[in-house]
């Protein structure tokens, strides 16, 4: 048994992707996890003294416009970032599996209504639907994560629907049917787990994805609020200061880059790792 | 010529003209000091002009409101002031000039007396004449064409034509910026003919101006040609000019560089050496304001001394250093520009940064330390000209120990929000309404108060008299005293607390001649003299 688990544990090393996209993930997670530690500088503080610096001993990455220290921005920025994709997919996921799950599960007019509404929600561009909202409700950490978690619901619910037809008329569906359990706990009980592979890739991807919108709103200046650290504000904050140091966009540039690309990459190594199909 | 010849030439120029405007408002402005020549900017002929060419101009944004008597915003004068002229306009030092006058005069506080160019005509051929300038007078004082000068307009109680090219204009009440009016980038002078024309599109356009429009493109470029005749002898000199909005202040000066524009407007700070190592021309200047509005009646700002903490918490030299490039003059005391004679040195450094004074007014406030005070809303609009010093601000407020809630808004909300007064603290700036001490009226009296008093209903008495007093006084000494008490009254108050004269420029490029900035103080104004422009080589 022990052996059959390294084995197995051998093979996800030897999956490149997944080995390295899992290591930027992991490195992203703990650079926000153990941001005070990692750096000792104050992200905010301002020095009129040292503005648009390159890198150097005292400040690592350089210096803003502001005379602050790039090396912790960045590093709070990658707090903020992951705080809000991961906050906002959470919520996207479970209203959306929720959604998707009934609709696939009951069928009939339910379903049909809940699907319009849901492919109402996907014809609008997620940016233009990000900025109508926080143009309403303003801008803070919370209302952004509310905001690109609803941007995320339809996703899921139109995944989780389709897996759920996938399964339904399944034997062990008709098997737990059979033995008189509840739609309630054949839907979270015996579906829900044979469904998770897609939603778990979903979930990585969606990831990815909220970076890029929390980065892009940031960027338009509808981010959380100043002087939160966002890496879409460091670029926003540094493109007009391009043509004197280009260090500001740079860095955090690098950061979304890695970060979005490695939350894709990973959503697709799963899904190959967990489709028997893909599987050599 | 030689550099020092030009300037003492501009100086002579100016003396001439405060000479002659012996009575009233001439007397006022012309040595009130604020003209004064930048003498980088004077402009030195050094050969004959060369004919021929085509100007390509990066304005800031897009023209939406094409009529020539309503607002537009700045960027509009490019296009509209090239087409038309005024009756007045300024010159490279600031001076009043005719434009469509040939010369013009105060005879008592209330009659001013024009005589016209000979020879001038339309675009479509007609002449130009007296009762051109009556149509345009009326069409201002319509109510419905909702012009910017309808209220200065209001006050010409009438308009006596003596012949085709001589008539006075006679006031109803002494207007000491009746000539800035007139001068202004929205007085110009349309056809008789042309009176009852609509400008849902510039396509109806017919001036008197350098240039005719060819061709228009919304977002992308407004095609003028040179008008053959023009009045000005040999002038323009330019074939065409090319107006093209370029929103993004970095495209606009990569433009610029590349040679792919000629001139520019607004170039952002830390830009200008980038500008001036690539050989390119600029043009700076001091003259608009970076302050706060503080609304007295939203909590916690009802607070007087909590609102003088504020002020006193306030590091300007560091706002000026870091949100503008050391580029600005912190404003740590009188209102004025420092080249005013209005400014008043007294209070010079009173709002130096005063972190003991502003404890103890926290104290006074009512409260036992910063932290008790109640959150302050900060709202702040999306450009950069109000973020960077708003950040600072922020940063050195929470410092203290005030707790703040930034809010980054669209600048639609934002003005909608400044006109009804529906903000607590609010990071603003602008421009002198005109340049004189009397630009504060525009802030704080409480009915002519449209950009600061009326929205959030402050009115002060005291200051309300004083600021009439100084509009209905033509004696400077009597003004200085005037306004300085007026001053006095602001910085106790701190309505609005003031942080400094930020920096911007225009920049052309380098084989560019006949350019010129105005001088501090008529940055609201813009002078389109594109017809004086000329490549050399």
């Amino acid at each position: 048994m022990f052996r059959s688990g390294f084995d197995r544990l051998k093979t996800y090393f030897r999956d490149y992707r997944l080995l390295g996209s899992g290591l930027v993930v992991a490195i992203v997670i703990l650079v926000s996890v153990l941001a005070p530690l990692i750096t000792s500088s104050d992200p905010n503080a301002l020095n009129a003294q040292h503005r648009l610096e390159g890198p150097s001993t005292d400040f690592l990455l350089g210096t803003d416009s502001f005379g602050r220290d790039l090396f912790s921005r960045l590093v709070y920025g990658a707090r903020l970032s992951l705080t809000v994709s991961l906050g906002s997919v959470i919520i996207g996921c479970l209203i959306g599996t929720t959604i998707g799950l009934v609709s696939g599960y009951s069928g009939g007019m339910t379903s049909l209504l809940l699907m319009r509404v849901v492919d109402l929600l996907l014809a609008f561009p997620t940016i233009l639907s990000a900025l109508f909202i926080i143009a309403f409700v303003g801008t803070s950490v919370t209302t952004l994560i509310i905001t690109i978690g609803i941007l995320f619901i339809p996703e899921f619910a139109r995944i989780v629907h389709s897996s759920v037809l996938a399964v339904r008329e399944l034997d062990y569906v008709s098997a737990s049917r059979t033995i008189g359990n509840s739609n309630f706990r054949i839907a979270v009980r015996t579906i829900l787990p044979n469904i998770l592979a897609p939603i778990a890739v979903q979930f990585s991807m969606a990831l990815g994805g909220a970076m890029i919108l929390e980065s892009s709103l940031s960027f338009l200046g509808l981010g959380p609020p100043p002087p939160a650290s966002s890496w879409g504000r460091m670029i926003s904050d540094a493109s007009a200061f391009l043509r004197v140091s280009a260090f500001g966009l740079i860095w955090p540039a690098i950061a979304i880059s890695l970060s979005v690309l490695a939350f894709n990459i990973l959503g697709d190594a799963i899904r190959d790792r967990l489709d028997p199909r893909l599987r050599q | 010529m030689t550099r020092q010849h030009s300037i003492n030439e501009a100086t002579q120029k100016m003396i001439d003209r405060r000479t002659a405007m012996k009575i009233g408002a001439g007397s006022t402005l012309a040595a009130s000091g604020f003209l004064t020549s930048q003498g980088k900017t004077s402009v030195v002929r050094a050969q004959e002009p060369a004919a021929g060419g085509t100007l390509r101009y990066g304005a800031v944004r897009d023209m939406s409101v094409f009529d020539p008597h309503a607002s537009g915003g700045i960027s509009n004068s490019w296009v509209i002031g090239n087409i038309y002229d005024k009756l007045v306009t300024f010159d490279e030092v600031g001076g009043f000039v005719g434009e469509l006058a040939a010369s013009f005069e105060q005879k008592d506080d209330l009659t001013y007396h024009f005589e016209l160019r000979d020879g001038v005509t339309f675009h479509n051929g007609e002449p130009f004449t007296a009762a051109d300038v009556v149509a345009t007078i009326n069409r201002i004082q319509d109510p419905a064409t909702q012009a910017v000068n309808l209220d200065t307009a209001s006050n010409i109680a009438e308009v006596d034509v003596v012949d085709d090219l001589t008539f006075n204009i006679v006031l109803k009440e002494l207007d000491l910026a009746f000539l800035f009016t007139l001068a202004s980038d929205t007085f110009y002078i349309i056809s008789e003919a042309n009176a009852d024309a609509t400008y849902e599109t510039p396509d109806n356009y017919n001036g008197t101006g350098p240039f005719t429009l060819e061709s228009w493109e919304p977002q992308r470029a407004f095609n003028l040609v040179k008008h053959s005749g023009y009045w000005k002898p040999n002038q323009p000199y330019l074939d065409r000019v090319e107006i093209m909005p370029i929103i993004d202040d970095g495209a606009r000066v990569d433009g610029l560089l590349s040679g792919e524009l000629d001139l520019i407007e607004y170039v952002p700070w830390q830009s200008f050496e980038i500008v001036e190592a690539a050989g390119a021309q600029l043009f700076p200047s001091n003259g608009l304001q970076s302050y706060l509005r503080l609304n007295p009646h939203e909590e916690p700002l009802i607070n007087k001394p909590l609102r003088q903490a504020i002020s006193y918490i306030i590091n300007r030299s560091d706002v000026n250093e870091i949100a503008f490039g050391g580029k600005g003059i912190p404003m740590t005391g009188s209102l004025q520009p420092q080249d005013s004679q209005f400014y008043v040195a007294e209070f010079d450094g009173r709002y130096e940064q005063n972190l003991e004074r502003a404890a103890e007014l926290i104290k006074e406030a009512g409260y036992d330390s910063p932290a008790d005070v109640p959150v302050i809303d900060f709202q702040v609009s999306t450009s950069a000209l109000s973020q960077q010093p708003a950040q600072v601000i922020q940063q050195q407020l929470q410092e203290f120990g005030l707790q703040l809630n930034f809010r980054t808004i669209e600048v639609a909300t934002l003005l909608e929000n400044r006109a009804n007064g529906t903000y607590t603290l609010h990071m603003d700036g602008g421009g002198m309404s005109w340049p004189d001490p009397d630009y504060l009226r525009s802030y704080f009296h409480t009915t002519d108060g449209t950009s600061y008093a009326i929205g959030v209903k402050y009115s002060n008495p005291d200051l309300d008299q004083l600021l009439e007093e100084g509009m209905d006084t033509t004696d400077v000494e009597e003004r200085k005293a005037i306004y300085r008490d007026a001053e006095e009254i602001i910085l106790d108050d701190c309505p609005m607390i003031f942080i400094l004269w930020r920096a911007q420029a225009e920049a052309a490029a380098s084989n560019l001649r006949g350019y010129y900035a105005l001088p501090n103080g008529l940055e609201t104004y813009r002078v389109d003299h594109f017809e004086e422009l000329w490549f050399e080589g």
